[in-house]
């Protein structure tokens, strides 16, 4: 079953002839439960390829359907919701709130959609990512690794459709890497979780079942 | 929409932004507190000159109640009950029968004998404070002062009272004047009003149906009093005051409102509760835009500055799934717990400030110079509306930052974070260069700094400039109270003898008996004595005399006053006070032109005439250091050079706009305050940007990324 359906996605910013095509009519399509790469040099549109399937940014052209919804019909307001109900994500600058600790943060989106917390389910999640003694630590006393791991943790909590990263392991040392990377993977198998990650790095992208190539706005 | 139920989580955000930003929080706080302490002192003043002003009128014009009819007969006195009894707008009301006057030697001022209820005597601030109202035929209740000159002892509860003989002149019918004596009982009394332009003497319904037993509509109208019914009227409120009055007298079948037309008068004192030479409602509503303003700049600034500050944080809230009104409302709400930590200590601030400013906004004089007695407002609606306006003003000011953060878009907070840090790295690499390009420029960066967020920069200036504008203002406004002036003219004497009574029309103008005057003349504590004669003439006007006057009319007349001034015109008849002086008087006179001296004046031929009162009245620390000191005090000097230049324009304008124009109160134009103020706030702006920036440099590289 196809959680994930790309038709023509094209992104540019600027116009006339400052016009830059960040995306230039990108479709694919990601099975349910699938660990996807998305690798490319700097600059190629990944990540902006990643903030139009996570609707962060809108589009200029083309369609993003997660889980049967097109992102495109959706007003701010709702896309913010969609959001938090059905993608995760993990930023290489982590992006922990840094005034609540872990578990609050592990929580909020939950939360913020009026929902009690799966109490044994996010302490599992935890444990498995190894914070089960973390949870009233603020980010700013943990590593990055453990940081990096705090993200996954609450991209995971929510159950998303899609957990969406960018770069994970962009900001970690080789050994927290290789770490970080290793749980994305059980996590995937564990939870049957559908992965869709962006990295520049070729070993990184070879943990994923399949890998996406792009190059200047375009999928090759 | 479905609603979802995250209260608490957002109550979480909101305590937690305000735990980080302990600094901004109590900086706003202070800002709560000041524009409520404002609010609050504002309305003190306010209510508080307006409730001053209302107790003198009611004194003035002797009346308690909100509305009086007076001169109705028996009958029609009936009618008139029946329609207030079922006017539901009306609270209470009460009756009272003229019967006639005192007439006795002893009782050296007027004293009208009347029939009235608890509410009528109380509708004349009359009402016995010992004993009762009279309800036998043969019981009178009379005031201290009727009392006193009549040689009787009342003071002692336990004293059996004898008769009372008193002699009344009534008004009757006929035009002429009966004499009526009786025997009363006392039977209660009160502290008399020296200054009431009459006493009262109470006596009981049947009483006055004895001494008077009636008066037709046709004898009222050709000047009988006796019998006549008054009644006096309090409403539930004072809206429409206008409207209710007009709809009783339709009621009761009055046509119009007033009492030339016979009809429901209205109390002067609640009619002109507002406007004359106190505050004006204008002036108020100016006064509270301004707060409005000062504290909207100063709060806005706040709010811009910590949700700039944060907004990568609002962001990343966004990226997890806050929507734009989720966070717009943790916005909201921590301006409502700044405003729960800020608005009471604002009002207890501003009421304190409030009490201490009322005698000086108080202060005036009634029509015989008597001081005012200030009746400071402990009313709720001063706290209601300084709390509600601090309330608005704080929405006001956080409209524009729920608009930020509601609009924030998640892939901005991400630049955010990878921006900052790309822009610290590209500031450590270009460190060494820029630490030798700028080290003559670092005025030039805070000229430059300005230029690039000077829409920001005006609003910051502008803030502090309004403050400082309100310091001046109030600093002229209290300075503003000019005693000298005021002593000039009501207090050339020590002391001053008269027999006017608070109404001008019911004058003792021989009041200063020669017996009188022969004590004076002997007292051995006097340095001297100077005496003012009065009489009132009607006068024709002198061409000259009429140009000034015709001017002064057509440039500060209008309504009633206007329409007087029309009338004389054409009957070319000037009513003139005139006042004879002696020496003593003449010495104390204060002189515009060319002197008069006593030779000229005592000869005969000279007038003086009182012409009205006019309007009296990226580098190294050390060179971001001073960038940042140059910045603030750019900002500094700009903001004191708007004050000033606002203050000596605009600020007599707005004060005498606010508080009226009584002579006495004497606006100087000054900016002492600003200027005084100045080293301590350049000292601010030198120490805030220092702070923030030794706050700034504790963090590494890696945690301000």
């Amino acid at each position: 079953m196809k959680i994930l359906k790309i038709r023509q996605l094209t992104k540019i910013y600027g116009m006339g002839e400052t016009a830059v095509h960040a995306l230039d009519g990108v479709s694919f399509e990601v099975e349910r439960g699938e660990f996807v790469s998305v690798v490319g040099t700097s600059g190629s549109g990944k990540s902006t390829m990643l903030h139009m399937i996570g609707g962060l940014d809108r589009p200029t052209s083309g369609e993003v359907i997660v889980d049967g919804r097109t992102l495109g019909d959706m007003d701010d307001e709702a896309l913010t919701i969609f959001r938090r109900r059905n993608i995760g994500f993990v930023f290489q600058q982590y992006n922990l709130i840094p005034m609540l600790n872990v578990w609050e943060n592990v929580v909020l989106p939950a939360k913020l959609d009026g929902r009690k917390p799966q109490k044994q389910y996010v302490e599992m999640v935890l444990d498995t990512l190894g914070l089960s003694g973390k949870t009233a630590n603020l980010p700013c006393t943990l590593s990055g690794g453990q940081q990096q791991r705090v993200a996954i943790a609450r991209a995971l909590a929510a159950k998303p459709s899609l957990l969406l990263c960018d770069e994970p392991t962009g900001n970690l040392d080789s050994q927290t890497s290789q770490d970080v990377l290793g749980l994305l993977k059980v996590t995937s198998g564990q939870f049957h979780q559908t992965i869709l990650m962006i990295t520049h790095n070729e070993e990184i992208a070879q943990l994923a079942d399949r890998i996406l190539r792009i190059e200047d706005g375009r999928l090759k | 929409m479905v609603k979802v139920e995250n209260r608490d989580t957002l109550w979480l955000l909101t305590v937690r932004f305000l735990k980080n930003n302990r600094g901004r929080s109590r900086i706003a706080v202070l800002a709560i507190v000041l524009t409520t302490t404002l609010f609050t002192s504002l309305f003190t003043g306010a209510v508080s000159m307006m409730l001053s002003k209302l107790e003198a009128d009611k004194k003035t014009y002797s009346a308690w109640s909100h509305v009086v009819l007076q001169d109705v007969t028996r009958d029609e006195a009936q009618r008139v009950s029946d329609v207030l009894e079922k006017s539901d707008f009306v609270e209470r009301f009460g009756v009272n029968t003229f019967v006639g006057t005192l007439q006795d030697e002893r009782i050296p001022f007027q004293t009208e004998v009347r029939a009235a209820d608890w509410n009528a005597a109380s509708a004349f601030c009359n009402a016995p404070v010992q004993g009762r109202l009279p309800e036998k035929k043969d019981e009178i209740a009379l005031s201290s002062l009727v009392l006193d000159a009549l040689g009787i002892e009342y003071r002692n509860p336990m004293k059996n009272h004898d008769k009372i003989t008193l002699t009344i002149a009534i008004d009757n019918a006929d035009g002429k004047e009966e004499l009526v004596t009786h025997a009363f009982y006392l039977c209660g009394w009160w502290e008399g009003d020296a200054s009431d332009y009459s006493q009262y003497a109470w006596v009981s319904e049947t009483s006055a149906g004895e001494i008077v037993p009636g008066v037709t509509r046709d004898a009222l109208e050709h000047g009988a009093m006796s019998g006549a019914v008054g009644f006096s009227v309090w409403y539930k409120n004072l809206w429409n005051l206008r409207q209710k009055t007009d709809e009783l007298g339709k009621r009761c079948l009055f046509l119009q409102t007033g009492a030339q037309n016979g009809g429901f008068q209205i109390n002067p004192a609640y009619e002109g509760l507002i406007g004359g030479d106190g505050m004006s409602l204008s002036g108020v509503f100016s006064l509270i835009l301004l707060i409005v303003l000062a504290g909207y700049l100063i709060i806005y600034n706040i709010f811009s500055i910590s949700i700039k500050t944060d907004l990568r944080t609002y962001g990343l809230l966004k990226n997890v799934g806050t929507t734009g009104r989720q966070l717009a409302r943790i916005v909201h709400m921590q301006a409502f717990c700044l405003c729960l930590a800020g608005i009471p200590a604002g009002l207890f601030m501003g009421y304190g400030c409030g009490v201490l400013i009322s005698p000086a906004l108080t202060a005036d004089i009634d029509s015989l110079g008597h001081l005012r007695q200030t009746t400071v407002s402990t009313s709720p609606f001063i706290f209601a509306a300084a709390a509600v306006l601090a309330l608005v003003t704080v929405y006001l000011s956080c409209i524009q930052a729920c608009r930020i953060v509601a609009r924030v878009s998640p892939v901005e907070a991400l630049c955010i974070a990878e921006g900052g840090q790309a822009v610290s790295r590209a500031k450590r690499r270009a460190d060494g260069v820029r630490e030798r390009n700028m080290a003559a420029a670092w005025w030039g960066m805070a000229l430059g700094n300005f230029r690039r967020i000077w829409k920001r920069g005006m609003i910051v200036m502008v803030s502090i400039a309004l403050s400082l504008v309100m310091l001046n203002g109030i600093f002229m406004m209290v300075r503003g109270y000019d005693l000298d002036a005021y002593q000039r003219v009501y207090m050339a004497s020590d002391f001053a003898v008269d027999r006017l009574p608070a109404y001008a029309p019911y004058a003792v103008m021989d009041a200063i008996t020669s017996d009188i005057q022969a004590q004076l003349n002997v007292c051995p504590y006097a340095e001297r004595i100077g005496y003012v004669r009065y009489s009132e003439e009607y006068h024709e006007m002198e061409p000259h005399l009429y140009q000034v006057w015709e001017q002064i009319a057509q440039e500060r007349l209008s309504g009633r006053w206007l329409e007087s001034w029309e009338q004389m015109k054409a009957e070319n008849q000037m009513k003139i006070m005139l006042m004879g002086i002696d020496r003593a008087v003449f010495d104390k006179l204060e002189w515009c032109g060319t002197a008069c001296t006593w030779e000229t004046f005592s000869r005969g031929d000279g007038v003086i005439v009182d012409s009205p009162l006019l309007e009296v009245v990226g580098m190294t620390k050390r060179q971001i250091c001073k960038m940042l000191m140059a910045e603030g005090c750019l900002y500094l000097f700009g903001a004191f050079l708007l004050a000033v230049s606002v203050t000596v324009l605009f600020g007599a304008k707005l004060l005498t706009a606010a508080l009226g124009q009584a002579f006495f109160f004497n606006i100087k134009v000054t900016v002492l305050p600003c200027v005084v103020l100045l080293p301590f706030l350049v000292v601010v702006a030198v120490l805030i940007p220092l702070g923030q920036f030794w706050q700034m440099s504790q963090e590494s590289v890696v945690e301000r990324l």
